[in-house]
């Protein structure tokens, strides 16, 4: 595992040698905040709380996760940059953990910019921040499991639009899957029992069952087991094209 | 070649994927929650912890819920998961007592009968289809049913659930005795006497409930707590019965009055030339308690005063007070979750300068309060007892909680020709606890529930929350505390405290200015209405030039007054909406703008490095 570190630290600090890495920071956060105030009707609710945030955040992940994803393997394998790599003594696994862990860690970081709105809503009341705590927490596995499909999309295609579309519409399946308005459309279809299996499948359902306060090691297992699978995947598909 | 790194791939993410499953699959047996909310609102108060850990009889409960149909609202399902998880809670807690069976009773089967058989009621849903969605606690052959579960009074689950096991095997229901010089239970007279009060059905519910006699010789040692409602010259006998109780472990609630308007009513506006006495004390007993009450004066309050209808104008008359969430101490389990109660011409507690014994208010007016002599309320016009408030500037205590080890208020001894058969007490064996407060109107029922038809039956609807002051009073001191910790476990809002400090501030600016021209209004607008009450009473059609000029200029004036108070109210908003502004613009552009910053200066930097490199090369 010696190769992760000094991989993970060039990824992670590859990002912010790039202009895009903070124009992507800032047009998230403007996104976010726009989206509390705006959409959400912070001031209005007159309630210390930050839903009108973490409402819309699975949303504006839809959009930005896959953006940061697209191009860490899709950028690699067009540029040749690839074969670099893989001369170096370093596992397939090693090389795919420490790319998702620097693009998670750079979620994080543009996540954590976000604490003006927690220094707001303190200002202005007394929120539940037990609440807010779990509201990131759940904000930050779901980055994390929102980035791992990402990854295994960028490897996918040499081309990062495509892998940038095949992130959003895997990530958009995966969201709608626990959205209460797709679950009960679907009602009308299958079973309410084949229904809660799926819903228990999607992000919504997860994350809101931790953005409430109470945290279940079932919900973090969750984020956990779908990071895994996207990693697998990703590794999968890496030593398949390798291969070839 | 391809093939088998291909298929060695393939097994590898295979293995993985159904380890993850797996791991997913075990998790759904063993796992673990962590309510991390400052309320801890997912967790059990430690009131139901005490009952379930005190729970020593095995207790099965069956929650019948639908869950297989199709049109069922998010709402109700979703509550329907939050109860389950409530009852393995209750599970969890109760080391094994309490096993939990959830149902689908779909229609047409055993399970279906059984749900009705044990009293669930179903909801008719728009489908046509019936729903269930109820509990039934069993043990042995005692059955206690919760027949539907209302999403509404969810933040009443815990206390709905706990109160059940505690009255499943509540072997016999305590003992309250009520001493009142007011009919407030129903007597079985020859005259066939009236109904008992609400608040007395209320406690029946969870007590048994026994009368009093008010020149009672003993009081029955074992009475959880013996209620005083208005003590009128009780007699030395019955006082020193009382007071022995106490001092022998009983609990009192005493509600005393200056001014009942029950009494009132019911002795009658007076025998000519007899001012009817309408007011009670315990005067000798206070005394004992450290407690100092004035029986001839009542409390007023004008910021709290409630609307009546004083001869066709409705005036706030402060001697009717409109309790709200501020008025009741917080800390007191009793009065914790109370939101509102009305108060009703009673007077005020102090604490006897020096008393070494425990004084906690539980109610207590707004700091503009004062007082009036109550001697005067039969006699005088709204209006007038108005004018006759006295305003102190204090902050006056409506009810408390008072204890200590007490002295007898007899330190003698028993009064002559007591008859006494237990040894005498000259001080509380123990901590005793009196809970006193200065009004019993707030007790009748036209002051404290709406009493509607329901076809045959009388259905109840509390008004406020005095019947629950009065049952949190004698559950807090009748030993069932913990369900009364449970009762104040509720959901908290949490609104802007810095938009509500603005608000106030802004008001106190232009309160006086809308008052005033608040107050313009109403004149012009009387004018008005007296100007057309001309009209109809004389000429009834026809307005002469000048009536009609008149008219046309008080509406001038009115619109030009509605214009300026407008105004008024909008500069009372705008300090908000510039808060509002101001943050917003905060959050948008500041940590953004810090980012770009931070960017350009790397960039510049590697610029320059760039450039310095280019030069040496």
């Amino acid at each position: 595992m010696q190769m992760f570190f000094p991989l993970f630290k060039r990824e992670f600090l590859g990002y912010f040698r790039s202009p895009v890495a903070y124009v992507f920071i800032v047009i998230f956060l403007m996104a976010a905040v726009g989206c509390t105030f705006f959409i959400g009707g912070l001031f209005e609710s007159n309630q210390a709380s930050l839903i009108s945030f973490f409402t819309y955040l699975p949303w504006l992940y839809l959009v930005f996760v896959p953006a940061v994803g697209m191009r860490l393997w899709a950028e690699e394998r067009r540029s040749g940059t690839i074969e670099l790599l893989f001369t170096l003594p370093v596992t397939m696994a090693e090389a795919v953990l420490a790319k998702f862990a620097a693009g998670w860690l750079f979620l994080l970081c543009a996540l954590g910019l976000t604490f003006p709105l927690v220094l707001t809503i303190n200002y202005l009341g007394s929120p539940d921040n037990g609440v807010v705590f779990a509201s990131y927490l759940g904000s930050a596995l779901m980055a994390g499991a929102y980035l791992s499909v990402a990854c295994f999309t960028s490897a996918l295609s040499k081309n990062q639009v495509i892998s940038f579309i095949l992130g959003v519409v895997i990530c958009f399946v995966l969201v709608l899957l626990g959205w209460g308005v797709f679950t009960d459309l679907m009602a009308d279809v299958f079973p309410v029992g084949v229904i809660d299996f799926i819903s228990s499948l999607g992000f919504m359902t997860h994350f809101q069952a931790i953005s409430r306060g109470l945290i279940d090691s079932r919900d973090l297992l969750y984020f956990l087991s779908m990071i895994g699978v996207g990693l697998a995947l990703n590794v999968a598909v890496l030593n398949a094209k390798k291969a070839s | 070649m391809n093939m088998k790194v291909w298929a060695q791939s393939a097994v590898g993410l295979l293995t993985i994927i159904v380890a993850i499953v797996c791991l997913n699959v075990i998790a759904t047996k063993f796992y673990g929650r962590w309510d991390v909310t400052e309320d801890k609102v997912y967790s059990l108060s430690e009131g139901t912890e005490k009952i379930l850990s005190d729970l020593d009889k095995d207790l099965t409960v069956k929650l019948y819920f639908s869950r297989s149909l199709k049109e069922l609202p998010l709402v109700i399902k979703q509550y329907a998961t939050r109860v389950e998880e409530v009852l393995k809670e209750y599970a969890a807690v109760s080391d094994g007592k309490i096993q939990v069976e959830v149902i689908d009773p779909k229609p047409d089967t055993d399970e279906e009968l059984w749900a009705s058989r044990y009293g669930l009621q179903g909801a008719m849903l728009p489908s046509g289809e019936q729903m269930y969605f109820g509990l039934v606690f069993i043990h042995g052959g005692v059955e206690h049913a919760l027949p539907y579960l209302d999403p509404r009074r969810e933040e009443f689950l815990e206390y709905d659930l706990s109160e059940a096991i505690v009255g499943m095997f509540r072997e016999e229901k305590g003992k309250v005795g009520i001493l009142s010089s007011l009919p407030v239970m129903a007597s079985g007279g020859p005259m066939g006497g009236g109904e008992s009060w609400v608040f007395v059905t209320d406690l029946q519910r969870s007590f048994d409930v026994t009368a009093v006699s008010p020149d009672a010789k003993e009081i029955d040692p074992t009475l959880k707590v013996l209620i005083l409602i208005h003590p009128k010259q009780l007699n030395d006998q019955t006082l020193y019965a009382i007071d022995q109780y106490l001092l022998g472990g009983g609990r009192l609630v005493v509600a005393v009055d200056p001014m009942s308007r029950t009494d009132l009513a019911m002795s009658g506006q007076g025998m000519m030339g007899q001012m009817p006495q309408v007011s009670s004390e315990l005067a000798k007993l206070f005394e004992a308690w450290g407690v100092a009450y004035n029986p001839s004066q009542m409390v007023g309050d004008a910021l709290l005063g409630t609307r009546i209808n004083a001869g066709g104008y409705p005036t706030d008359y402060p001697y009717f007070m409109t309790l709200g969430e501020e008025q009741f101490v917080s800390e007191s389990v009793i009065t914790n979750s109370l939101r509102q109660m009305l108060y009703a011409e009673g007077g005020s507690l102090q604490q006897k300068e020096g008393s070494p014994f425990s004084f906690e208010p539980l109610v207590e007016t707004s700091a503009s309060a004062g007082v009036a002599q109550a001697m005067m309320a039969p006699y005088m016009s709204p209006q007038d007892l108005i004018r006759q408030l006295k305003v102190d500037d204090q902050k006056h205590t409506l009810a408390a909680l008072v204890r200590g080890k007490f002295p007898s208020a007899f330190p003698a001894g028993p009064p002559a020709e007591a008859e006494v058969t237990r040894q005498h007490l000259p001080e509380a064996t123990g901590e005793a606890s009196v809970l006193i407060i200065a009004d019993t109107d707030f007790l009748a029922d036209n002051n404290a529930a709406d009493k509607f038809r329901f076809g045959s039956q009388i259905m109840i609807r509390a008004r406020n929350d005095n019947l629950n002051f009065m049952a949190n009073a004698v559950d807090f001191l009748g030993g069932s505390q913990e369900l009364i910790s449970i009762r104040s476990s509720g959901k908290v809002a949490r609104p802007f405290h810095k938009v509500a400090e603005i608000q106030k501030a802004a008001q106190e600016k232009w309160k006086a200015e809308e008052e005033k021209l608040t107050a313009e209004l109403q004149g012009l607008q009387q004018k008005l209405s007296e100007l057309q009450q001309e009209r109809t009473d004389g000429n009834r059609f026809v307005l002469s030039a000048e009536q009609q000029q008149e008219i046309d200029r008080f509406r001038e004036q009115e619109a030009e007054v509605k214009k300026r108070r407008r105004i008024v109210r909008k500069n009372l908003r705008e300090d908000i909406e510039r808060l509002g502004n101001r943050l917003l613009v905060a959050n948008l552009f500041v940590v953004p703008l810090l980012v770009s910053g931070f960017g350009l200066g790397v960039f510049y930097r590697r610029s320059r490095r760039l450039k310095k490199e280019k030069t040496h090369a």
